[in-house]
């Protein structure tokens, strides 16, 4: 292990003693150690769900390039992404299994499964995709290269509708007019490619597959992303306008929450600027090499959490009726959120359990992470 | 001495309603609610009878009162709308739950099973009236010095409230701890159907003082609230989203 992975490694391990403080804490007393309320029941939780859900979506790329359009140079990637779906879905389920007001009673997702609700298809598809990358992963060290393809092509459907069904869990809430929009499902699959994309490019860089095309590999890649991040900001600003113009009180002010609220910063400087445009102009200039792709997948995924932040809090910054949110004065009713400091500590613990994973993953099944695995670039 | 005042007061009416309705068939009985704006004082005694009954801890209401502001000055006035939950006959909250511990029983009202709830809170986004809130565990005497044993102290006054559970859904339900539900359900009201099952109406009808909410069952043709229906002013809220609410106001 060099210099640098130890360094990691500390920081990882540094970040799950701290970040267990924050778990205990959740195990113990459930949502009371969080700054929720019933006007926003939605917070720190969801995003770190969403995002490392997105993450997860690197090995769904990977299929779609290899299996949908014949890119056969990026089947050496496949490997490296089982492992990156498995690390990143333990830390999105662990993520809002904690954010749950009664975690005990997950199981009745089995016992009593109600098939109206976008949330048990959640489950059903997280569960799994968890499933077809586990087993892809024994295939895989198993050397079984028929048993991989098989389960790269059950992966594609089963993706494509996890990722599509988490967008759709927001859609249907009539009562969010900024979330009930058709685009909306469409946009969750753009933004788990995405950061699932990017995820593959910073770890392509540190774990290099094997093959002799490894520059055209990161470049087809960089290719890859840049199309993902410029339609991804195009029907984001589809969204944002249309939502301005449409009229509609809740959603103007739930737009104007974010692109002139408070938190502009983060919408225009974070998440246009350093995730937005320097990632487009690293990827989009001439001679871009695997350290550009793996600089531009950085930065899309250091900025996306705030992205995801600006998607989930602000849209439940009204009350459902006017006046409601001075009906009734409880700091459990309010609309304004700001999470406190268990659910940053939970939010560490699992970004630190991410790090352990990627870290950890080539010692645990060196077959998973090619000949280069002692060169780190990164 | 005649059997009716000469004045009959409301309430005496919705009991003899409710006593009606009770011996009906069960499953052809609807509960509907109707609250009269123009009667309403604003004065939150509904609200705190319904803390009251249900044992709400801190940061849980089922059935707050909106306090609108209209007009400009000079020419203005206030409005009230306390708003219950609307018991939808096309309730968004209990199709979005996972594991279908909020269903709607035989008259009509949207009730939650608080031992298979997981506290996902999808129903409180989903609810576009706000009706519903989470129960995250708060304590009224959270920041009280304790002195066990003393009347005045924590443990003393968390036993004379907090720890008592109310009766929701005619249910025993264990002394409120820190593990237990409802801690970390969604909770919303209900009716008051604990009330109901034994002959007495809900707990915001009795307590108006302005005798400005009316309970009873709408398929009763005699009925007072079927009654208040016929009336020009009738409305519901959000009526646009398709929800159909069992609760009418009279604007």
């Amino acid at each position: 292990m060099d210099a640098k992975r130890k360094m990691l490694m500390i920081l990882a391990l540094a970040g799950l003693a701290v970040g267990a403080f924050g778990v205990v804490e959740a195990l113990m007393h459930g949502t009371n150690a969080t700054a929720l309320t019933s006007s926003v029941p939605w917070g720190l939780g969801v995003v770190v769900y969403l995002y490392f859900l997105g993450l997860s979506a690197g090995a769904f790329l990977v299929s779609i390039l290899v299996y949908v359009f014949g890119l056969k140079r990026y089947e050496p990637l496949g490997k490296i992404a089982a492992w990156a779906v498995v690390v990143t879905e333990v830390c999105a389920g662990g993520a809002i299994a904690l954010d749950l007001g009664r975690w005990g009673r997950m199981y009745r997702f089995v016992l009593s499964p109600s098939l109206d609700s976008p949330m048990l298809w959640m489950f059903v598809f997280f569960t799994l995709l968890l499933v077809i990358y586990l087993l892809k992963i024994k295939a895989i060290t198993q050397g079984c290269d028929e048993c991989v393809r098989k389960l790269s092509i059950v992966a594609l459907p089963v993706g494509l509708l996890f990722y599509g069904t988490n967008g759709y869990f927001f859609s249907v809430l009539a009562s969010r007019p900024i979330w009930n929009n058709p685009l909306v499902p469409f946009q969750f699959v753009l933004a788990a490619l995405l950061t699932g994309g990017a995820l593959l490019a910073v770890l392509a860089l540190a774990f290099p597959p094997e093959g002799d095309d490894y520059d055209g590999l990161m470049r087809g890649l960089g290719k890859s992303i840049l199309f993902l991040l410029v339609v991804f900001l195009l029907v984001e600003a589809v969204t944002i306008t249309s939502g301005l113009k449409s009229g509609k009180a809740d959603v103007v002010v739930a737009i104007n929450a974010v692109v002139c609220g408070p938190r502009w910063w983060s919408f225009w400087i974070i998440h246009l600027v350093l995730g937005g445009l320097l990632p487009f102009l690293l990827l989009v200039k001439n001679g871009s090499g695997p350290r550009d792709v793996c600089q531009a997948g950085l930065l899309i995924l250091a900025t996306f959490p705030f992205a995801r932040y600006d998607f989930v809090i602000p849209a439940q910054g009204l009350p459902m009726l006017p006046g409601l949110d001075t009906a009734f004065i409880h700091p459990r009713l309010s609309l304004s959120y700001s999470p406190d400091m268990g659910e940053w500590l939970v939010t560490v613990f699992f970004l630190a359990l991410a790090l352990f994973g990627f870290l950890i993953g080539p010692k645990l099944i060196p077959a998973l992470f090619g000949s280069k695995e002692g060169d780190a670039h990164a | 001495m005649g059997r009716t005042l000469p004045i009959e007061d409301p309430l005496i009416r919705m009991q003899r309603d409710l006593k009606k309705a009770k011996a009906a068939d069960p499953a052809k009985v609807r509960w509907i609610m109707v609250i009269d704006q123009a009667k309403c004082a604003g004065c939150q005694a509904c609200t705190v009878a319904c803390v009251a009954e249900n044992k709400l801890p801190p940061g849980v209401v089922y059935r707050p009162v909106i306090d609108e502001e209209l007009g400009t000055y000079p020419s203005v006035r206030r409005r009230f709308l306390p708003r219950p939950c609307m018991q939808c006959d096309n309730p968004p909250c209990v199709g979005v739950c996972p594991v279908h511990a909020t269903t709607k029983n035989e008259q009509g009202v949207t009730v939650i099973d608080y031992n298979r709830c997981i506290g996902c809170r999808y129903c409180l986004s989903a609810c576009p009236y706000g009706a519903r809130t989470s129960d995250f565990g708060e304590w009224y005497t959270a920041k009280t010095a304790d002195a066990p044993g003393v009347l005045v102290g924590k443990t003393g006054a968390a036993q004379g409230y907090e720890e008592n559970p109310a009766a929701e859904y005619g249910k025993e339900w264990a002394a409120r701890s820190r593990r237990d539900s409802p801690i970390g359900n969604a909770r919303k009201c209900h009716f008051c159907l604990h009330r109901l099952a034994v002959g007495m109406l809900p707990a915001c009808v009795t307590t108006c003082i302005g005798r400005a909410t009316f309970f009873g069952d709408r398929n009763d043709p005699d009925a007072l609230v079927r009654e208040l229906l016929g009336s020009p002013r009738i409305h519901r809220l959000k009526e646009e989203m398709g929800t159909k609410p069992a609760v009418y106001y009279l604007g």
